[in-house]
């Protein structure tokens, strides 16, 4: 699974979220994780054709997820939904 | 963070206080607009002595030309008082500033994208009209216009 981290790079707050919900996606998806952090600046034209509009937002696989940076139950909750969900529509 | 100190007047417009109709010539507004902008809380005048006239100075004056400076790039006025209130504030940094500034990049640049795809849409609307004789109900433009799809999307 394809994770981005839109942000601005040099808030404290956000790179200590940022490490607690990488580790707690790698936890959970393992090498299965691919984990990127984007500056939203460098990637003007990705973010504002995914409607974002306050940095920093988590992508999941080419799409919006979170406008806002979930807690770790919150980002939990969807990496196992999603996960379900694609194991329902495996053949 | 504009730093709006009296200690730096500009050469070029140095004066120690403008009347309200004063300022509001060099900036290029209306007596009016300082008025509200002041009821918005964004200018606060001096009044010397009840029923006093309005008096600005330097810091104003800057202050002015940063409120029309930001209105241009497409802040509203209450996001424009957050901008001026962040020296005040207790967890002012330039962070806070690059951030309301990138949150505004990102709305003007989705306005940008929409406008262009909207002008797209009446190129080709315009191209589709070639017969200037066709009666109105016929008009390939306002048939294209009440077929409009949203032009916010892709192109």
């Amino acid at each position: 699974m394809k994770i981005e981290l839109l942000h601005l790079p040099g808030c404290p707050r956000c790179a200590a979220s940022a490490r607690q919900l990488r580790d707690v996606a790698a936890g959970i998806l393992g090498d299965a994780l691919h984990w990127s952090e984007l500056d939203v600046m460098q990637h003007i034209d990705y973010a504002v054709s995914l409607g974002i509009v306050c940095p920093p937002v988590l992508v999941i696989d080419g799409e919006l997820a979170f406008a806002s940076l979930p807690g770790p139950r919150t980002l939990t909750l969807e990496l196992t939904r999603r996960l379900q969900g694609a194991g329902r529509s495996a053949p | 963070m504009p730093a709006f100190s009296s200690s730096f007047p500009s050469p070029l417009t140095a004066r120690s206080c403008y009347a309200i109709g004063e300022l509001a010539a060099l900036i290029g507004v209306r007596p009016d607009t300082l008025r509200y902008y002041e009821k918005q809380g964004l200018l606060k005048p001096r009044r010397r002595g009840r029923g006093a006239y309005r008096s600005y100075d330097e810091t104003d004056l800057r202050r002015l030309r940063f409120i029309r400076q930001a209105q241009r790039c497409g802040f509203p006025l209450d996001e424009v008082k957050q901008l001026l209130d962040l020296p005040q504030s207790d967890a002012a940094c330039c962070s806070a500033v690059r951030s309301l500034a990138v949150e505004k990049k990102l709305q003007l640049e989705a306005r940008i994208r929409t406008m262009q795809a909207m002008s797209r849409r009446l190129d080709q609307l315009i191209a589709a009209c070639k017969d200037d004789s066709l009666p109105l109900a016929e008009c390939p433009i306002l048939h294209g216009l009440e077929q409009a799809t949203d032009p916010s999307g892709p192109a």
